[in-house]
């Protein structure tokens, strides 16, 4: 509430200021705006040149303004158009008929280290603008809002729980054991977290692709590099714009679990298949629990955002200020997500050569979070609630949590720990920038950044594992800090026919993380939570962690071109790594490109058929320097040991043998393209073909015992990845009041490992839904893609009289398992590769449409080709879903379910091909419906009202909840290594939901 | 122009001053640049080489190499050990191992972690100036004897192994090359450097820690010149030289520091942490530094010492022939009521099933790490003693009788051992021939040493090991599978052959 009101005030306030920008001019003039073929362009910017007074045209496209004197220039710009301009002289009266502008070419792309017309782009690039983002709903970070909206850059939604993890893939991934996520800059400062920052303050985003574009980011480049720029003031008439919506979460999957009867029917009858006697009696039969956990699991929650900007300036001076509170409730119970976060951006011309400006960004987020892991221990909330028996009581008549056979119920667990998260990011980026002559120009960027988190949780005495401890608090705080400086030069000078733009530079980096962490327990209370350590008699552990990380870089850029046709550019950077080992400690990564504009050739202008044809070609190596911090190094470790039989003796160890060699994994990547355009821009399309290469993957490799170790962190190895991207963007009608583009994007990639360090194979286990050891899940094998699951083909269940010789002695009911290799039992060498987690098509269609006042988005996404393990098929069918009912009895033959699960006999397992399906789908991701009310021309305040659908529906296959859920990637702890070699187990993940959104927006 | 230079400065600049920008700041960990400083560094470093005599070291819950394991690649292998539970520990004490058996792997990979903590230990020891000469000469004497026994264990398993020095750590440093098929050092070249390391422990270690002045404890645990000197003895009586054995048995008798401890079961008391008897044991405590030695050894379903697995037992046939009145006999848990209310009993000669309220015990557990009164946790703390003084007098019996046939000094040696645990002294030397003594000095040190790690060497050391292993496998119904030119060692381990095909099994089994 607090909140609220502060927001209120400072909404207040700016109206207030805004009011002192009100001018009076001599004339009134009036006219309208449309486009070449006549339609009304509503919404154009009709300003006066060289003042901040403007205004926006109806819906009408018509406009009307005071302006001082007949010497006024009207300057009306559009987004897609080219601006005109007219002096006001005599007339009152102005019909401004917009030439398209629909390619934008001369539109400027933030590439690294300045901008570039996009017509001059010799690399590859996707730009995203804000208006093409998926903002509204349960959007909360930048993954999610470019989902789909990029041909070759895969965003996963792991993990759907408020605030919850993505896994984007920029051209597939690159590395085995290191992270393949891609960097992002934010204006200019590359950040850890730029993925969490508020999406609704993005202007646009370009997300660098091919070697040529990700080079100038060295060895942080290999894996993509997302820039995102946020608003800036600009000059004009001061805008201000309340954002608000407010919308239902409804869980769109569900568990179809058995009745309580059925369960406890189930359990006697499995109990007398063992010899053994009924767990429930006759009178528990009668007892009537019937406790649906999903649904008492789940609700309908709420989402909602509050968001203000305020934007405006002068030439001299700009300013944007953006205020968001953004709160997610979780559809399972006791889960939620909020955030408040304040954005301001400032720049200052102090003279024609010198300006300067300044980015602040702070956030505060909180979240009730709970464990997705995949594990089987019971604080994962959606194993208890998948797996527990509808027969398990809920409540006792005292309200208290009930318990079964000395357990607590899933809704216990999910209800009475407390888990809280809060985060903190604070981002400070200041510029200045000189300009030293007409063609040279200095700008030095500083900047820090500050993101913290901490986590408290309680396990009180409700649940029996804290009522043994007498409640347990941990308390984790973790705290990044990054300083930021680099200092470069621009150089952009034309001679004749040869333009050069050309950029040098050096940039310094250091970061420093602590983390603290500390369990106590045995509190005389369960009052304090984690917020009185001291109250715990018991202390558990306590430790902590500090890391630096250094980085010191110098690059250049030089794009030339000739007859502004043909355009070339080579680009290099040098990075030094306090993660490199001595004998690498910097490292090279340059890259060169080539461009055609063959469209601008007269022998092809005359073909009238293209209105911009441009070839492409690059090559170029990245790096990925995330190795890990002191990696290198040898390292000892204390260890404890007794010399008398008394006493403890402090020792310290060797824990690591020492790698001066290591270094970066390195990526060559060979990128072609083609950008064309044909029926005067009005289709455009992008066409990209690439080969990368990774070599030098880090990678544990066995080495001899006699060293003293039995693995060591070398780069070696190497794998590949060949895609083929395409986008097209088609102005399909615009008629009249009628106008419809569509974008539609897809992208294909494959993968393909080539050498595993002289590994023959790694295998990556999962956690298992029976209990007991860990099994194989992957398997990965020179020639194979990250993440192929690896495991038994399963061929039905073993009927009665039916005598299967490769399963000596298996009752009538056993799982049934074909023999791969064909030697007459069923054992581990009869496992089979069962599929791949890694979708090989990716793509996504964006329908806009204008009618009027109204317009319409429908966003739609989808990947192809891949597989996901459906492990919580797995659970229900072995415990107390429908689909046990339908388990193999001697009076159901008819069936594919075993009679007990697959951990029941000897031969083969539960990794096998009857979990593994196609996940291949097509998602309706948004839609959304807005309309502006007609306040008429004449109205200061343009009010739009919208409504959003997320998730509306989704086709596939897939018999799941959800085809995007990757449960290895669903908690942050996870490693990388095993989100890349282990992706796609669909396992106990948070329940997917459809989110319904109504909005008011509202611009002053 | 001019800005032009201004560039060139300003990527000079960077060029020059890069080096300080990148330099990583540790502050949590400790690394060659900051671990070894002090003379307290220098003590970490050699208490951790201590602490890999017993793995996994430094997590108060070991079971590898002198925590236990040691016995699959020793005893196991011989008629006085056995293991019922099958898979690969059941292979080795079957005779049937090959180079995928894990505890061969167990035990290269724990006796090589020995050796590389002392390589490293080595390495920086020398290079912390704030050491006096004295010091130094302590800790390089310390390291050097646990190296030796890291070498002894892993020649008598492996014969020719890689010889790493300390040496290997600084190329390692310099251009490390891991994946290098290191080459295969003869047992010659690896004795030769046992024998200069121990002659350097043995003339700078002190004869106990009662009154050290490098350490403020009494740290019974430390090698001493004594443990050395015994070490030395040992591998003299592997390559049977022995007039050196002789010689170097009266050193330590010399040195006044031993003698037997007079009862035997007390003796391997898990509170009986050292004694007199003692020479170099692994030490153990049950809070601080606990093994799963009990875990392993200790009986089955028994109501005294609970909870325990019997993973490692005794052959009946072994534990028949004790004499009645030999105290070393009540050193097993032969005959009592389990938890189940069962009798737990040796079944009679070719009976199987156990009649009702009898159960048959494949093996027997021995209480030499299993003691009663003992640790009632899940963790225990009892010490495995390597090398103790009964040994040294056995040894000395040994040599003497080889060097001189049957004599009064070898059976007065010998009848000390047996005295002390009230078994029947042996008569006069003239009842023996040298062949005779040897057996009975062969059958005396299985009575007394079982379960410490020295069946195999004495086996193979009298030529014993295919005729009396063999006729053991017989008799419990198993092929007899050694031939002991393929099993004087044991094969490498697979594993590190695929890594260094210098490491040639052809002629192992």
């Amino acid at each position: 509430m607090k909140y609220k009101l502060l927001f209120f005030f400072i909404f207040v306030s700016l109206l207030a200021t805004r009011n002192g920008f009100a001018q009076s001019g001599e004339v009134r003039v009036s006219g309208k705006v449309t486009d070449a073929k006549g339609a009304e362009i509503p919404g154009a910017n009709v300003s006066l040149v060289g003042t901040t007074s403007g205004v926006i045209t109806d819906v009408e496209g018509k406009f009307s303004l005071n302006v001082p004197g007949s010497q006024s220039v009207l300057r009306v710009s559009f987004i897609g158009y080219k601006t005109a301009e007219m002096t006001v002289g005599n007339r009152t009266q102005f019909d401004f008929t917009l030439e398209e502008d629909s390619k934008t070419l001369d539109q400027l792309v933030v590439v690294g280290y300045g901008t570039q017309k996009k017509k001059d782009l010799t690399g590859a690039v996707s730009s995203v603008s804000s208006g093409d983002l998926n903002l509204g709903g349960a959007t909360s970070n930048v993954a999610q809002a470019f989902q789909g909206r990029a041909a070759g850059v895969q965003v996963s939604q792991s993990n759907s729980a408020p605030g919850g993890s993505t896994v984007v893939r920029i051209r597939g991934g690159n590395s085995i054991s290191s992270t393949n996520e891609p960097l992002y800059v934010v204006d200019g400062f590359p950040s850890e977290t730029g993925k969490d920052i508020n999406p609704n303050d993005i202007e646009d985003i370009q997300i660098l692709k091919d070697a040529s574009a990700t080079a100038i980011y060295g060895a942080r480049g290999a894996n993509g590099v997302v820039i995102i720029t946020t608003k800036r003031g600009k000059a004009g008439k001061p805008t201000v714009v309340f954002d608000s919506y407010y919308g239902v979460q409804k869980v769109s999957s569900s568990y179809e679990k058995m009745t309580g009867l059925q369960a406890m029917d189930i359990t006697n009858a499995k109990n007398a298949e063992r010899g053994l006697p009924p767990t429930y009696t006759p009178t528990d039969l009668k007892s009537g629990i019937n406790n649906d956990w999903f649904k008492l699991a789940t609700r309908n929650a709420s989402v909602q955002s509050y968001s203000l900007t305020a934007s405006g300036g002068n030439e001299d001076t700009r300013v944007a200020l953006s205020l968001n509170y953004f709160s997610q409730d979780g559809a399972l119970k006791n889960t939620d997500y909020d955030r408040y976060s304040v954005r301001l951006n400032a720049d200052k011309q102090f003279s024609k050569r010198f300006k300067v400006g300044a980015n602040v960004y702070g956030a505060h987020t909180f979240s009730l979070f709970k464990n997705y892991d995949g594990s089987i221990v019971p604080s994962n909330v959606m194993y208890g609630i998948l797996s527990a028996s509808p027969a398990v009581p809920s409540y006792n008549a005292d309200g208290s949590y009930a318990r079964f056979q000395g357990r607590d119920n899933p809704l216990a667990w999910l209800l009475a720990p407390t888990n809280d998260r809060f985060g903190n990011k604070i981002n400070i980026n200041a510029f200045a920038e000189y300009q030293i002559t007409d063609d040279l120009t200095f700008k030095v960027n500083a900047g820090t950044e500050y993101n913290g988190f901490k986590e408290g949780t309680y396990l009180p005495r409700d649940l029996v594992d804290g009522e043994k401890v007498k409640g347990r608090a941990t308390v984790q705080d973790n705290a990044s800090t990054r300083n930021l400086v680099e200092g470069y030069f621009t150089y952009i000078k034309t001679f004749g026919q040869h333009s050069i733009n050309a950029i040098a530079g050096v940039s310094t980096q250091d970061d420093k993380t602590e983390d603290h962490f500390t369990a106590v327990q045995n509190f005389s209370s369960d009052v304090f939570l984690y917020n009185n350590l001291g109250a715990g008699t018991e202390r558990v552990t306590s430790t902590s962690n500090k890391i630096n990380t250094k980085i010191a870089s110098a690059y250049g850029r030089i794009n030339y071109g000739f007859k502004d046709k043909y355009l070339a550019t080579f680009t290099i950077r040098r990075d030094g790594s306090s993660r490199f080992g001595e004998n690498n400690r910097y490292g090279y990564f340059p890259s060169g490109s080539l461009a055609w504009r063959v469209g601008d050739e007269e022998f092809v202008k005359n073909l009238n058929l293209f209105s911009d044809l441009k070839v492409r070609a690059s090559y170029g190596v990245t790096g990925n320097d995330r190795i890990g911090d002191y990696a290198y190094m040898t390292t000892f470790s204390p260890v404890n040991l007794t010399l008398d039989g008394d006493n403890s003796y402090g020792g310290v160890a060797a824990t690591r043998l020492p790698n001066p060699d290591l270094k970066w994994e390195s990526t060559g990547q060979l990128d072609i393209g083609v950008d064309l355009a044909f029926a005067s821009g009005r289709i455009s399309a992008t066409f990209d073909y690439y080969h990368k290469k990774t070599n030098d993957l880090l990678m544990n490799i066995p080495i001899g015992d006699w060293q003293g170790f039995s693995s060591q962190i070398v780069n070696a190895g190497a794998i590949q990845n060949n895609g083929l991207e395409l986008s097209i963007n088609t102005q399909n009608v615009s008629k009249g009041n009628f106008r419809w583009k569509t974008a539609f994007n897809i992208a294909y990639n494959k993968q393909k490992v080539m050498d595993l360090g002289g590994r023959p194979y790694i295998i990556t286990t999962t956690a298992n839904p029976y209990g007991g050891r860990a099994v194989d899940f992957t398997k990965l094998e020179p020639g194979r893609e990250l993440s192929s699951f690896f495991g038994y083909v399963y061929d039905g269940v073993i009927k009665t009289g039916e005598t299967y010789t490769p399963q000596k002695g298996a009752p009538a009911g056993s799982p049934k398992y074909a023999d791969v290799n064909g030697d007459g039992t069923i054992n581990a060498n009869d496992r089979a590769y069962l599929g791949n987690a890694n979708p090989h098509y990716t793509y996504g269609i964006g329908n806009e449409f204008r009618y009027k006042n109204f317009d319409l988005n429908i966003f739609l996404q989808g990947a192809l080709d891949y597989s996901l393990y459906n492990a919580n098929a797995l659970i229900l069918e072995s415990g107390y879903g429908t689909s046990a009912l339908n388990r193999w009895t001697p009076t159901n033959e008819n069936t594919d379910i075993p009679r007990d699960g697959y951990a029941t006999t000897s031969f083969g397992g539960y990794i096998n091909s009857r979990f593994v399906e196609d996940a291949s789908y097509l998602r309706c991701k948004m839609i959304t419906l807005g309309y502006n009310l007609p306040f008429g021309p004449k109205s200061k305040v343009n009010v739009r009202l919208y409504g959003t659908v997320q998730n509306l529906f989704t086709i596939t296959g897939y018999t799941g909840t959800d085809p995007e859920v990757n449960t290895k990637a669903a908690n942050g702890g996870t490693s990388a290594s095993s989100i890349n070699l282990a992706s796609g187990l669909d396992y106990t993940a948070f329940p997917s939901y459809r989110s319904y959104t109504l909005g008011l927006k509202v611009n002053f | 122009m001019k800005y032009i230079s201004i560039l060139s400065l300003l990527m000079l600049c960077l060029t020059v001053s890069c080096e300080s920008l990148i330099e990583p700041k540790v502050y949590s960990i400790l690394t060659d640049a900051n671990a070894f400083q002090s003379k307290d560094d220098a003590i970490a470093a050699v208490n951790a080489a201590y602490s890999r005599l017993k793995q996994p070291s430094g997590s108060n819950d070991s079971w590898m190499y002198y925590a236990g394991f040691q016995v699959t690649i020793t005893d196991l292998t011989t008629d006085v050990g056995h293991a019922s539970s099958g898979g690969d520990v059941g292979l080795m004490s079957n005779a049937n191992w090959g180079p995928s058996n894990t505890y061969l792997a167990y035990a290269w990979q724990h006796q090589y972690k020995l050796v590389s903590d002392v390589n490293n230990a080595l390495y920086y020891i020398p290079k912390i100036e704030a050491l006096t000469e004295k010091e130094q000469a302590q800790f390089l004497g310390e390291l050097k004897f646990l190296r030796s026994l890291g070498y002894y264990d892993l020649t008598n398993a492996f014969g020719a192994v890689p010889l790493m020095t300390e040496d290997s750590v600084a190329k390692n440093i310099q251009s490390p090359a891991y994946e290098a098929r290191v080459p295969v050092t003869e047992i010659s070249q690896i004795n030769a450097k046992i024998i200069s390391d121990l002659e350097y422990a043995a003339a700078n270690l002190p004869l106990n820690y009662t009154s050290s002045t490098v350490y403020k404890t009494n740290d019974v645990g430390r090698a001493t010149k004594g443990s050395a000197l015994a070490l030395l003895c040992k591998l003299y009586m592997r390559e049977k030289q022995w007039q050196k054995v002789a010689d170097i048995t009266q050193q330590i008798m010399d040195l006044k520091q031993y003698a037997l401890y007079p009862s035997y079961s007390q003796l391997f008391a898990e509170s009986n942490k050292w004694c007199s008897e003692n020479i170099f044991s692994a030490l153990s405590n049950n809070l601080l530094d606990a093994t799963e030695m009990m875990n392993h050894f200790g009986p089955l379903n028994n109501t005294e010492v609970t909870d325990r697995w019997q993973y490692f037992g005794i052959p009946w046939r072994f534990w028949n022939t004790f004499e009645k009145n030999d105290e070393r006999r009540e050193m097993f848990f032969y005959d009592y009521v389990g938890t189940d209310g069962l009798r737990y009993v040796q079944p009679p000669a070719g009976v199987i099933n156990p009649p009702a309220g009898f159960y048959y015990l494949p093996d027997v557990a021995s209480k030499k790490y299993a003691d009663p009164k003992g640790s009632t946790t899940y963790l225990d703390g009892h010490v495995f003693p390597i090398i103790r003084y009964a040994d040294i007098l056995m040894c000395r019996a040994e040599a003497l009788n080889e060097l001189n046939g049957p004599n009064a000094e070898s059976i007065q040696l010998i009848n000390q051992v047996k005295a002390r645990s009230k078994a029947t002294l042996l008569g006069a030397a003239g009842t023996f021939t040298k062949d005779g003594l040897r057996d009975q000095i062969l059958t005396e040190r299985g009575w007394e040493f079982f379960f410490e790690c020295k069946r195999r060497e004495d086996l193979i050391r009298m030529g014993k090991y295919q005729s009396m292993v063999n006729t053991y496998l017989t008799a419990i119904g198993q092929p007899a599978r050694i031939d002991i030119n393929k099993h004087r060692y044991f094969p490498y381990p697979q594993a590190q052959v695929d890594l260094n095909p210098n490491l040639s099994n052809s002629d192992r089994q």
